[in-house]
C-alpha cells in the first residue's frame, strides 16, 4: 500500500465529505475552514469540492459562529461549526448552552436546533495557553447539549455522522493529541456510531476503568501494564458519549468487577469523574468491593505547556490507581 | 455575495448623491444617473427608487447624513410631510386598530399582573406605533425573533393571544414557532440578533424569499452579540433586519449611559450595514422604513439596522419602579408625542376614522383580550413529566 492509512483528522474530513455529499442541508462553517482547510486540516479540500456557499469561513467571533449556526439550523440547515479550540468555548457558551441547548425545552419540543460544534480539546502537544482545556464537565452540567468524544479515527467519523443527524446541538470534542496519533483503515462508506452508546475497549473481570478521548490510549496501556505485571484484568470502557451517558453498560461492568477507576484530563473538582463515580456508587453500591478512584488533571488552571506532562493522567498514574483499587 | 454587497454600497452612494444634488436643485440629476449607471447599482435598488422613499430617507442614514434626522411621514399633528407610503384604506385602518389593541392589551396586562393572573408584564405604552408599523411590513413566511416587549407585532404575525398569556402566566412558549414565524421572546438581551441573522443567512443560502427580523431594545445595542450579528449580517448579506426600539431606558439606565454614539443607527455603519433612523412614534414612517428594509433584504440587497426612536412611558416590567429614576418632565414631554392621536388625526382628516370606529376598536380589542385571558386560564397545567419528556426528547 503506497499511502499510509488515515489518521483521525482525516477520518473527520471524510465524514464531513460524506455528510456534505449525502445531505444538501449540511453546511460547514468556522474560522479558517475554507481555503486553509481548518487549523488541523479537518476541512481540507471541502470548500473546493462543495463550494463556498456550503463550506465557508466566518469572521473571528465564536459567539456569532454558534449563534448564527443556531439561526441557520432553525431554517432547516444542518450546520457543522468549528470552534478551533475548546478553551475558546467560553466565548460562545451562552449561545450554545442558553440558546441552542434550550430551544427544545423552551418550545415544548416543537423546535430543535440540529447543529454540531466541533472543537479541538486537550493537552499534550505543547500548545500555548487557552489551547489545551478539557471542558466536558461544564457541558455535562448543561442540559440540552449533547457531548461526544472519540478516541479512534473510525469512531470520530461515526460519531460525527450521528451528531449531524441528531435533532439537537451536539458538541464533538476532538482530542488534539489523537488527531494524527494512529493510522487506521477506514471503509469506503463510513458507518455511524450511535450516540449514547459506550464501547468496551478491553474486557476484564477485576476493575472497571472508564476513560475517553485522549486518555483512552493511556488507559489501555495501563491495563496491559497491570495485566502483565500484576495479573490484574481491567475492563476499559470508553463512554464515547458523555452526555447522555450509557449508564447500562457502565453499571453492568461495575456490577461484574466491583471496582472502579475513572480517568480524565479535566480538573478533578466538579469534573466528570465525580458524576460518574457518584452515579455508579448509587447504582452499584452493594457490588463495590473497594472505594472508587479518580485519576484527573489537578485542581489548577491548565499549566504552561512545558509543565503539562505532570498534569496529564498517564499510564503510570492510572496503573497506580488500579493497583490501589485492588489492594483496598 | 460580494457582488450583492458592492451593489448595496453602490446604492448608498447613489442615495448620497441624490440627496446632495436634490438639495441643490435639479441640475444634478443627469450627473447622478450617469454615475449610477457607472457604479454597480442593482435592479432592486432601481425598483426601490421607484417608491420614492430614498430622497426622503437620505437625511436619516448615518453614512449619508452627519447628524441623521429621524425619518418622518407625519408631523406631530398627523399632517403628511411629503412622502406617504402606499397603503390601502383597510391597511391604514388596521394599522391604527392594532395600536388601539396594543394600548388596551397593555392596560389589561398590568391589571392582570396586579391581580396575580399574569406572572409578569412588560408595558408597551408609548411604543405602539413602532410595533404596529413593523408588524404591517412583515409578510407571510417572514420570521421574528422578539424581545419581551413586542406583543402587538407578535399578535399581528399570528401569535394567538391565548398563547402569549400562557407564556406570561409562567409556561414556556406553547405556540409552534414554525406555524407563525414568531420565535419565543428573548430574555437574554440581544442574543436573538444572532438568531435572526443566522436565519437570514439560512434563507439566503437556500434561496428562500423570507426575511428574519430581530427586535431588540436600546440596551441590546451594547451587547457583543448585537455587534457580532451586524458584522455577520454584512459579510454574509443575510436576509435580515435588525429593528431597535430605542425607548430611551434599559430598566434604569438611560440611553445616554448606554453608548456615546450619537445614534444607535450609526452602529451599522462600522459593520458595513445600512442603518436608518426613524421616528418610532410615527406609525406610517415606521411602516415605510420597515417595508423598504424588509423588501431590500428579501431581494438580497443587504441587511438593515433600523433605530426607531420612541419612549417607554410605563415601567420596565411590573417588577420595576421607574419613579426612582425616570424624570417626570421627560415623561410629560413624551406623553405629548403619543403615537395614537398622531395617526388618528391623519385618518380622521382623510375621513377614515371617527369616534364610533374608535369605540368599536377598543371594545373589540377588550373582548378579544378577555376571551384570551379566560382561554389561557382554562388551559390545563402540564405535568412536570410532560415537561421532562418535551425537554429531553430523544427523537
Amino acid at each position: 500500500m503506497a499511502e499510509a492509512e488515515p489518521v483521525m483528522v482525516q477520518a473527520i474530513n471524510r465524514a464531513l465529505e460524506q455528510a456534505l455529499a449525502a445531505d444538501k442541508r449540511v453546511v460547514v462553517m468556522g474560522q479558517d475552514v475554507g481555503k486553509l482547510g481548518g487549523v488541523f486540516r479537518a476541512t481540507d479540500g471541502l470548500q473546493a469540492r462543495f463550494g463556498a456557499q456550503r463550506v465557508f469561513d466566518t469572521p473571528l467571533a465564536e459567539s456569532a459562529i454558534v449563534g448564527t449556526a443556531f439561526g441557520m439550523a432553525l431554517t432547516g440547515l444542518r450546520p457543522v461549526a468549528e470552534i478551533q479550540f475548546m478553551g475558546f468555548l467560553y466565548k460562545c457558551a451562552d449561545q450554545l448552552v442558553a440558546q441552542a441547548g434550550q430551544i427544545r425545552a423552551r418550545t415544548w419540543g416543537q423546535t430543535t436546533a440540529p447543529l454540531v460544534v466541533r472543537t479541538a480539546y486537550g493537552g499534550g502537544v505543547r500548545t500555548p495557553e487557552h489551547h489545551s482545556d478539557s471542558l466536558e464537565g461544564l457541558l455535562m452540567g448543561s442540559p440540552g447539549v449533547k457531548v461526544v468524544v472519540p478516541s479512534t479515527a473510525l469512531e470520530a467519523a461515526g460519531l460525527l455522522l450521528s451528531a449531524i443527524d441528531d435533532p439537537d446541538p451536539v458538541v464533538m470534542m476532538e482530542p488534539i493529541r489523537l488527531y494524527r496519533a494512529v493510522h487506521e483503515p477506514l471503509p469506503d462508506v463510513l458507518p455511524r456510531v450511535p450516540l449514547g452508546l459506550a464501547r468496551v475497549r478491553r474486557t476484564g473481570t477485576d476493575v472497571t476503568l472508564v476513560a475517553w478521548g485522549a486518555v483512552v490510549p493511556a488507559a489501555l496501556e495501563a491495563a496491559e501494564l497491570v495485566a502483565s505485571a500484576d495479573g490484574i484484568e481491567v475492563e476499559v470502557i470508553d463512554p464515547r458519549t458523555l452526555s447522555p451517558l450509557d449508564w447500562d453498560t457502565l453499571e453492568g461492568s461495575v456490577d461484574k468487577t466491583g471496582r472502579l477507576v475513572v480517568a480524565h484530563e479535566a480538573p478533578l473538582t466538579g469534573g466528570p469523574g465525580g458524576e460518574l463515580v457518584a452515579g455508579l456508587v448509587e447504582r452499584c453500591f452493594y457490588a463495590l468491593r473497594s472505594p472508587p478512584h479518580r485519576v484527573a488533571g489537578a485542581d489548577v488552571v491548565y499549566p504552561p505547556q512545558l509543565l503539562e506532562d505532570a498534569y496529564l493522567p498517564d499510564a503510570a498514574r492510572i496503573a497506580a490507581a488500579i493497583r490501589a483499587a485492588m489492594e483496598e | 455575495m460580494a457582488a450583492a454587497r458592492s451593489g448595496s454600497r453602490g446604492q448608498s452612494e447613489e442615495l448620497a448623491r441624490g440627496c446632495r444634488h436634490g438639495a441643490h436643485g435639479s441640475g444634478g440629476c443627469a450627473a447622478r444617473d450617469s454615475l449610477a449607471s457607472a457604479s454597480e447599482v442593482s435592479s432592486a435598488s432601481v425598483a426601490v427608487s421607484a417608491s420614492g422613499i430614498e430622497e426622503s430617507l437620505a437625511a436619516s442614514i448615518p453614512a449619508l447624513a452627519r447628524t441623521p434626522a429621524p425619518f418622518r411621514v407625519l408631523d406631530a399633528e398627523g399632517r403628511p410631510l411629503g412622502f406617504e407610503p402606499d397603503l390601502a384604506v383597510d391597511e391604514l385602518q388596521a394599522l391604527y386598530r392594532w395600536m388601539v389593541f396594543g394600548r388596551q392589551l397593555d392596560e389589561r396586562g398590568l391589571q392582570l399582573q396586579r391581580q396575580g393572573r399574569l406572572g409578569v408584564w412588560g408595558p408597551m405604552v408609548g411604543q405602539e406605533a413602532a410595533q404596529a408599523g413593523l408588524g404591517l411590513a412583515m409578510r407571510a413566511g417572514d420570521w421574528i425573533f422578539p424581545s419581551y416587549r413586542e406583543a402587538i407585532v407578535l399578535s399581528m404575525r399570528g401569535l394567538e393571544l391565548t398563547e402569549l398569556f400562557a407564556y406570561y402566566r409562567g409556561l414556556y412558549w406553547v405556540a409552534d414557532p414554525a406555524r407563525s414565524g414568531v420565535f419565543p421572546v428573548q430574555i437574554m438581551i440581544g442574543d436573538q440578533t444572532l438568531h435572526a441573522v443566522g436565519a437570514g443567512m439560512g434563507f439566503a443560502l437556500q434561496h428562500q424569499p423570507h426575511v428574519a427580523i430581530a427586535a431588540v431594545g436600546d440596551g441590546a445595542t451594547s451587547e457583543g452579540d448585537f455587534l457580532e450579528a451586524l458584522n455577520f449580517a454584512g459579510v454574509f448579506n443575510a436576509q435580515a433586519v435588525v429593528f431597535v426600539q430605542n425607548n430611551h431606558w434599559a430598566i434604569s439606565v438611560p440611553r445616554s449611559r448606554q453608548t456615546a454614539s450619537e445614534t444607535l443607527a450609526q452602529k451599522a455603519l462600522a459593520q458595513g450595514v445600512t442603518g436608518v433612523l426613524v421616528d418610532g412614534n410615527d406609525a406610517l414612517a415606521v411602516y415605510a422604513v420597515c417595508h423598504w428594509a424588509i423588501e431590500r433584504a428579501r431581494a438580497g440587497h443587504g441587511p438593515v439596522l433600523i433605530e426607531a426612536l420612541t419612549y417607554r412611558l410605563g415601567a420596565h416590567t411590573t417588577a420595576d419602579d421607574p419613579r426612582r429614576y425616570q424624570p417626570l418632565d421627560e415623561i410629560d414631554a413624551w406623553r405629548t408625542r403619543d403615537p395614537l392621536p398622531r395617526l388618528r388625526q391623519y385618518l380622521e382628516r382623510r375621513g377614515l376614522w371617527d369616534a364610533d370606529a374608535e369605540r368599536d376598536a377598543a371594545t373589540d380589542a377588550l373582548a378579544r383580550i378577555d376571551r384570551a385571558v379566560e382561554e389561557s386560564e382554562a388551559l390545563p397545567l402540564p405535568t412536570f413529566a410532560t415537561f421532562l419528556e418535551a425537554a429531553n426528547g430523544r427523537s
